[in-house]
């Protein structure tokens, strides 16, 4: 039962703290407005970042101090701001609602639900703009952030703490990796934090359908600005996101916050820039594209123990026009993170998924923080690809090969096809030390052709039906001693030299036909 | 525009001020370098008053008082 006179004694109570003393603030007159920008006259005191109210209940945000004026972009519709309209200061800056009651639900870059539920409860306030953590305040990266994705564990391994940018051009799955990376942190004890700029509303809303169904909400937070939102709101969502993500650093907790994706958010940040008449730079970025990045990806880190422990990991996303990496936002964001994971349209056409091209993609920190087992294992994987790759150049030419160049060129392939992946189906730690094992090692000649799909998927199951004592026995942090990659090759010869047999009659294999590369 | 209003004190009512108040005005107004003021009538502040001074507004109107309590409601 709700109680009527404890909520009005309440109400009494709050009506008698507020403050209703006589208030003394700067002011000043709006003198332009237009494309959801005002310029101000008076307002001498204001400081740069800070939030201003207008008469009438808008807000904006200060980003010109000039000398007879302020030009500040309003973060709501301009709709209502009238030329003379009073415009106050309020001596703070934006700040972002934060806490746990916000995870499992879609919030506004303040921090306001916009699911259709009630307000998210709140444990409190951050600045959205927040110094990143010293030096002597970091650790070093050294925990893997399994991603369940084959390719990316393997050879560009992320570690809790590093900014791993995903980039390619539209439609070549950068999108899915991340999500699959969140769906991938159930029981991880890692908190996701989801910032959608500028995108369409119905790809978002696709998205929260996938990590709803996926039981990712419980641990994840979605912050969104979509492309219909005021610019400015576009423009502070990651740095929200981030506060958000620091919140729960600070407290020791791991956190994994995905930008998705940086080229919007710069062209948002271009489009204010512009109207608020600053100079205009290459591709007519302003002068502070570059530290409009790297200030953000900044705050990402891992922390000494003395502060808890905690990390963000960041997954910045960045979209290529015609895999041009050499634009002007590719390269600085490349430049700013620690790795980036490449993406390609014709890899993807050719079916090869997750589209990764593993030798454009690197991992700069990620490496010390893989798991033993899995490093032991993958280093080899990485040269027998770039061999691969190599001799692949010159197969095209079709002459006569040797019976060492088919055998590599037949291994390739069949390495190719194991790193492929369905979308929503990541593989855990152990699982994907049995497919490596198994793709390093003999056995991968006796798989047919075409069927390294399918195969690798029975095998799975054949280990999971019949002998989860060998999966529970390998330790991912050591290395696999020789005696348990016996057994384990031998369940997989078992399992593959059963559907070899059956190979003789009509091939089984469902997966056949998606595997067939046409051309790599 | 700024430079006609230099030195004039904005004051905002909701409805006539009588002379004491009008004293009281005049004299905050000239604390604070202003040796004139101008009166304007705005019921729709409701009550109190607004004081406008250069770059800063003294805000004492009851539409204001009100605003913050239902804020912090």
């Amino acid at each position: 039962m709700i109680d009527i006179n404890a909520i009005g004694k309440d109400i009494r109570e709050k009506i008698a703290n507020a403050r209703v003393s006589i208030d003394e603030r700067a002011c000043g007159r709006i003198v332009y407005s237009g494309d959801g920008i005002v310029r101000i006259s008076g307002l001498h005191d204001v400081k740069y970042n800070e939030l201003l109210e207008v008469h009438g209940g808008g807000r904006a945000l200060a980003l010109n101090l000039e000398e007879d004026n302020v030009g500040a972009v309003l973060l709501s519709e301009g709709e209502g701001v009238r030329y003379g309209d009073l415009v106050y200061s309020t001596g703070e800056t934006v700040h972002m609602r934060v806490g746990e009651g916000l995870l499992g639900r879609v919030v506004d870059p303040l921090g306001h639900a916009i699911d259709g539920m009630e307000e998210a409860e709140a444990a409190g306030t951050r600045p959205v703009e927040f110094p990143a953590p010293a030096i002597m305040d970091r650790a070093k990266v050294d925990t893997p952030l399994q991603t369940g994705i084959l390719a990316i564990d393997s050879m560009i391994p992320i570690g809790r703490g590093q900014r791993e940018l995903i980039i390619g051009d539209r439609q070549t799955g950068k999108t899915a990796i991340a999500v699959d990376t969140i769906l991938n942190q159930r029981g991880e004890d890692v908190i996701c934090i989801y910032v959608s700029i500028g995108q369409k509303a119905s790809s978002l809303a696709k998205i929260l359908q996938t990590l709803r169904n996926g039981g990712a909400m419980d641990y994840t937070c979605v912050v969104c600005a979509t492309a219909d939102d005021a610019v400015p709101l576009q423009y502070i969502a990651p740095y929200s996101g981030c506060a958000l993500a620091e919140y729960f650093m600070y407290k020791g907790k791991d956190v994994l916050i995905v930008y998705d994706d940086l080229s919007k958010h710069a062209v948002a940040y271009r489009a204010m820039s512009l109207l608020l008449k600053r100079p205009s730079g290459r591709e007519a970025y302003p002068g502070d594209v570059f530290y409009l990045h790297s200030r953000l990806l900044e705050r990402a880190a891992r922390l000494s123990d003395a502060l808890g422990g905690g990390s963000i990991t960041a997954l910045p996303i960045v979209e290529t026009l015609a895999g041009d990496i050499s634009a002007y936002i590719p390269t600085n964001v490349i430049s700013i993170t620690d790795g980036q994971i490449y993406l390609e349209s014709e890899l993807f056409n050719s079916g090869v998924r997750p589209a990764v091209n593993v030798g454009l993609s690197v991992s700069r920190v990620g490496g010390s923080a893989q798991r033993a087992a899995i490093r032991r294992i993958s280093g080899q994987l990485r040269v027998n690809l770039a061999q691969y790759r190599e001799l692949a150049v010159f197969m095209q030419f079709g002459s006569d090969l040797d019976a060492e160049t088919q055998k590599t060129l037949s291994r390739g392939v069949k390495m190719t096809d194991t790193l492929k992946q369905p979308q929503y189906r990541n593989y855990t730690v152990r699982e994907m030390i049995v497919l490596l094992l198994v793709s390093q090692s003999d056995l991968i000649d006796r798989i047919p052709a075409k069927q390294v799909t399918a195969c690798n998927a029975g095998i799975l199951g054949h280990l999971h039906a019949n002998e989860p004592a060998l999966l529970e026995a390998i330790d991912p942090d050591k290395p696999v001693f020789e005696a348990l990659r016996q057994k384990i090759l031998a369940a997989a010869e078992a399992y593959i030299s059963s559907v070899v047999e059956e190979e003789a009659a009509p091939p089984a294999a469902e997966g056949a036909e998606e595997s067939s590369a046409e051309a790599v | 525009m700024k430079s006609a209003e230099k030195g004039t004190a904005r004051v905002t009512l909701a409805m006539q001020a009588d002379a004491e108040t009008q004293a009281k005005i005049a004299a905050f107004a000239e604390q604070r370098g202003c040796p004139n003021v101008r009166y304007t009538l705005d019921p729709s502040i409701l009550g109190g008053i607004v004081i406008q001074i250069g770059d800063t507004i003294y805000d004492g109107s009851v539409r204001t008082r009100l605003e913050t309590v239902r804020r912090s409601v």
